[in-house]
């Protein structure tokens, strides 16, 4: 089946078979990278992307379920130059470690501050459910709070 | 490469080697014939490249999994050649005998991340590589304007003479590389750093905030397949059949391969693969060594750890005098305590799964592998597809976590097997249930406690048992033939250095095979013998009727360092005050790789049982902090994973499979449970320790600690969460 997206601005066309997760055909239909894959079953986020600016676990969205002409952003889109207030936070407050749950987690929260630019610590909680083995989450909250006004510090 | 000579023995200087003439400073150990005249100057292998346009490289065999270690070095590279930090690359160094490491171990030589041993190795050698090198660069520039050396200095990349002349450190780079190597240089002093010692941005980051990072799972080369992999989910099991030929000729799937003890799916994509496999239905052998349930397992541990194992003999002493001290000691007890305490098999679970990439062909194999171990991986496929070694190339990619993991090496070889079986270059990636079941894993172990204390509370003699399966027994690691018990006792290590004034002690280890594979995982032994010793403390403390610091604080007399940890954990969380109304602290410290660590955890047990993690605060002496906020980060990532372990992992087996699969039956802490973490580094004189593991021992005990004082009942076992506690957010 062919289907027709537009990713990260771009109208993409791409042929392949409707159950496949979003995951792999940005991965290798599209040859965005940058999503991960962790667990292929929703539970880890490490495959976060945007489908019309809502944070979806691309790994249990298959493509026949995204209707056509989606707008999709991947961590590629989040900016051209890493100049997205939560990438430049995430650099300034030095988050990643072995950086591959870091796409998803900043998609996450890029989602999240678009529904509420100024989070609580709470809102923060709730919304960034992302799985982290490095452990990197005091920084991943701190980035957030940062980004979004609140100097790094509640 | 154009021309190459010695130098001395030890160091020597080759030009020409990368594109374009750039200067290459190269050290070896043993390569050349030795000069009886010649010191030894330095012994390990290590690489900095000036370049014509004076980009300045420094060559790494360490993998970068995030740890910073790749920033360590370039900071102590720069400091030494007097540039800016971030003036200095990094790079891979490739995975020829040159650049292995002769000095530890039995094997021909090492390309490997373990055992925190980066910073250290570090230390020893890129300092000293680094002055050498910029010496060299002020002689030459010296002998060009025929000044002396002491009228030239060296600052931010050029060399400058007195009378304000300058010359790049690329223009003088090749009249430095035909000088004698200067012997003995000194590395800077420690009073004199300017950037090492300071915060540095991490050279890693920037990449890992765009998707830009290419990890193993996101190589791409022309004409890639993908395969995806099932083994057989009984340990030892082998593959006795398949029927393939329904799922070859499905959309996508271009073949299945067979392999000893698994079957992979090679297909166009990870999609069309997986669901080949999903369909597959291998018939699998029977295992000889099927294990047994980990009820049984743990049982099992239970009677060895209370039985005789062996003893640990340090050098000197005698096993007859040793085991009449500890008994007199024993009998001169007022009182007696005992305890058993028990940690599960666990997973290493890092985020991204195993995968390799391989292109074999006839003559030649090019593997990109996230892996800890290049070494081990270039010697063992070259074997496997009777190649030379040097026919096998190894890139390393980004690691999407390590964890001791990507220690082993399963996924490189399978890769390459089912590479040369398709003639085709395959990237394999497992899936998450794979990974998550299929080892290998932290040994489940047992560990037996005995103490005797006098009136006064006093320790009069000390036993420690730990029964455990052999790491050794399994590891790829064996092949070098490494001494068994060296390995296996590193969990002793704790029991045999424990800092406090304890005499009389006897420490045993009783290795009971269980048939299920095993490797390290950060911290490896440690995190079980420090939750048993710093929990098994407190106990002794209570039995004692003093204060657990305050116990620690008198057992610790004589030890400066340990105490000055323990000062300032307990200044930064108040421990003499009482505790916030309806929270509790525990206190842990433990000593590995050269670090001490103390912890104190702040948490609160509501009638529901329900735990909430409020703080941790953590004090490290790391001897000399590198790049602090790298260690602050190694010490939060240390205390979520040993939390992760502490309260909520475990490995189980059931009729010889493993139980968990996914992220579900084997959750990780998530940010809504993570507690605050405090981290105070406390610099000292000590030489670097590691920061990578250190921080994952002391957490469970501190945390179970903090339990008992919320409630009364002493945790023995984990994951805590088993005792019918839930773990709820902190917020
Ligand atoms: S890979 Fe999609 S949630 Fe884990
Ligand atoms: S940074 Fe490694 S998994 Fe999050």
């Amino acid at each position: 089946m062919s289907y027709l997206l537009n990713v990260n601005g771009e109208n993409r066309v791409i042929d392949v078979n409707g159950d496949t997760p979003l995951l792999w055909v940005v991965r290798e239909n599209l040859g965005l990278t940058g999503t991960k894959f962790g667990c292929g079953v929703g539970l880890c986020g490490a495959c976060t992307v945007h489908l019309e600016g809502t944070a979806v676990r691309s790994c249990t969205v298959p493509i026949r379920a995204v209707s056509s002409n989606s707008r999709i952003t991947t961590i590629e889109g989040l900016s051209k130059d890493r100049s997205h207030p939560l990438q430049i936070a995430w650099i300034a407050e030095q988050v990643p470690q072995c950086g591959y749950c870091q796409p998803g987690m900043l998609m996450a929260a890029a989602a999240l501050l678009r529904e509420k630019p100024e989070p609580n610590e709470r809102d923060i909680d709730t919304a960034m459910t992302n799985l982290c083995r490095c452990g990197t989450y005091p920084r991943v909250k701190r980035a957030i709070l940062r980004a979004s006004g609140h100097n790094g510090r509640t | 490469m154009k021309s190459s000579f010695a130098l001395t023995r030890r160091l020597f200087v080759k030009t020409g080697l990368a594109a374009g003439g750039s200067v290459v400073f190269y050290m070896s150990a043993g390569v050349l014939p030795a000069r009886a005249s010649t010191p030894a100057t330095i012994d390990l292998n290590s690489w900095i490249r000036i370049a014509p346009d004076g980009a300045v490289t420094a060559f790494c065999r360490t993998t970068e999994l995030g740890q910073g270690a790749h920033t360590s070095l370039a900071l102590i590279v720069a400091e030494e050649l007097h540039m800016d930090g971030s003036a200095v690359a990094v790079e891979m160094a490739p995975v020829s005998e040159q650049f292995m490491d002769i000095t530890q171990g039995q094997g021909a030589g090492y390309y490997v991340t373990w055992g925190s041993l980066s910073s250290r190795d570090m230390d020893t050698n890129m300092r000293r590589m680094a002055a050498t090198v910029r010496i060299l660069l002020l002689q030459a520039a010296a002998k060009l304007w025929a000044v002396p050396e002491q009228e030239c200095s060296t600052e931010g990349g050029v060399v400058r003479h007195v009378g304000g002349r300058t010359l790049a450190y690329a223009s003088v780079a090749p009249v430095a590389a035909a000088l004698p190597i200067p012997q003995n240089v000194e590395p800077k002093p420690r009073a004199k750093w300017q950037r090492l010692g300071h915060s540095m941005a991490r050279i890693d980051i920037p990449a890992k905030t765009d998707g830009s990072a290419i990890y193993g799972v996101d190589v791409k080369l022309p004409e890639l397949l993908v395969a995806t992999i099932m083994q057989c989910p009984i340990f030892g099991g082998t593959l006795r059949s398949v029927d393939s030929s329904a799922v070859e000729r499905l959309p996508g799937v271009k073949k299945v391969v067979s392999l000893e003890n698994a079957v992979a799916v090679v297909a166009d994509g990870y999609w069309s693969a997986k669901k080949g496999l999903d369909v597959l239905r291998p018939v699998w052998n029977k295992s000889p060594h099927k294990p047994e349930d980990s009820s049984m397992q743990s049982a099992k541990l239970r009677v060895a750890a209370q039985s005789p194992g062996r003893l640990f003999v340090p050098v000197g002493a005698k096993e007859i005098e040793l085991r009449t001290a500890h008994a007199q000691g024993m009998a001169r007890g007022a009182q007696h305590l005992e305890a058993i305490y028990e940690v599960p098999f666990l997973a290493h679970a890092p985020l991204e799964p195993m995968n390799a990439t391989a292109h074999v062909s006839r003559d030649r194999a090019e593997l990109w592998v996230p892996t800890q171990y290049q070494s081990m991986v270039r010697e063992v496929v070259a074997e496997i597809l009777g190649l030379p070694r040097d026919k096998v190339i190894v890139h390393t990619t980004a690691v999407g976590g390590g964890f001791g993991r990507r220690t082993e090496i399963d996924y490189a070889i399978q890769a390459a097997q089912i590479s040369r079986h398709v003639e085709q270059p395959v990237k394999l990636i497992w899936s998450r249930e794979e990974d998550m079941s299929r080892g290998y894993f932290r040994p489940m172990t047992t560990i037996q406690l005995k103490a005797a204390l006098d009136a006064q509370g006093n320790p009069t003699a000390f036993a420690f048992t730990a029964a455990c399966p052999s790491i050794m027994d399994y590891s790829i690691e064996r092949r070098n033939g490494a001494p068994q018990s060296e390995i296996d006792e590193a969990g002793l290590a704790n029991a045999r250095d424990w800092p406090y004034a304890v005499p009389e002690r006897k420490v045993e280890l009783a290795l009971t095979d269980l048939g299920v594979p095993l490797t390290w995982m950060r911290s490896v032994g440690s995190a079980a013998s420090v939750f048993a010793l710093e929990c098994f403390l407190d106990e002794m403390a209570a039995a004692a009727k003093i204060d657990s610091v305050a116990y620690r604080r008198q057992l610790l007399r004589n030890r400066p360092r340990e105490l000055a940890v323990l000062e300032k954990a307990v200044s930064l969380a108040d421990w003499d005050r009482p505790s916030t109304p309806g929270r509790h602290r525990g206190f842990a410290l433990s000593i590995s790789n050269g670090s001490v660590v103390a912890q104190v955890a702040e948490i609160e047990v509501n009638s529901q049982r329900a735990v909430k993690l409020h703080r941790i605060q953590c004090v490290v002496d790391c001897g000399i902090a590198y790049n602090p906020n790298a260690v602050v980060a190694q010490m939060e990532g240390g205390i979520i994973f040993g939390l992760t372990g502490a309260l909520l992992g475990e490995i189980v087996l059931k009729n010889g499979a493993v139980v968990q699969k996914n992220f579900d039956s084997y959750p990780l802490l998530t940010l809504a449970q993570t507690p605050e973490i405090e981290v105070a580094i406390l610099q000292s004189d000590a030489p670097v320790g590691g920061v990578g593991e250190e921080a994952v021992p002391p957490v469970g005990a501190a945390v179970a600690n903090a339990i008992f004082a919320a409630t009364g009942q002493r945790l023995r076992s984990m994951p805590f969460m088993r005792h019918g506690f839930t773990l709820a957010n902190v917020r």
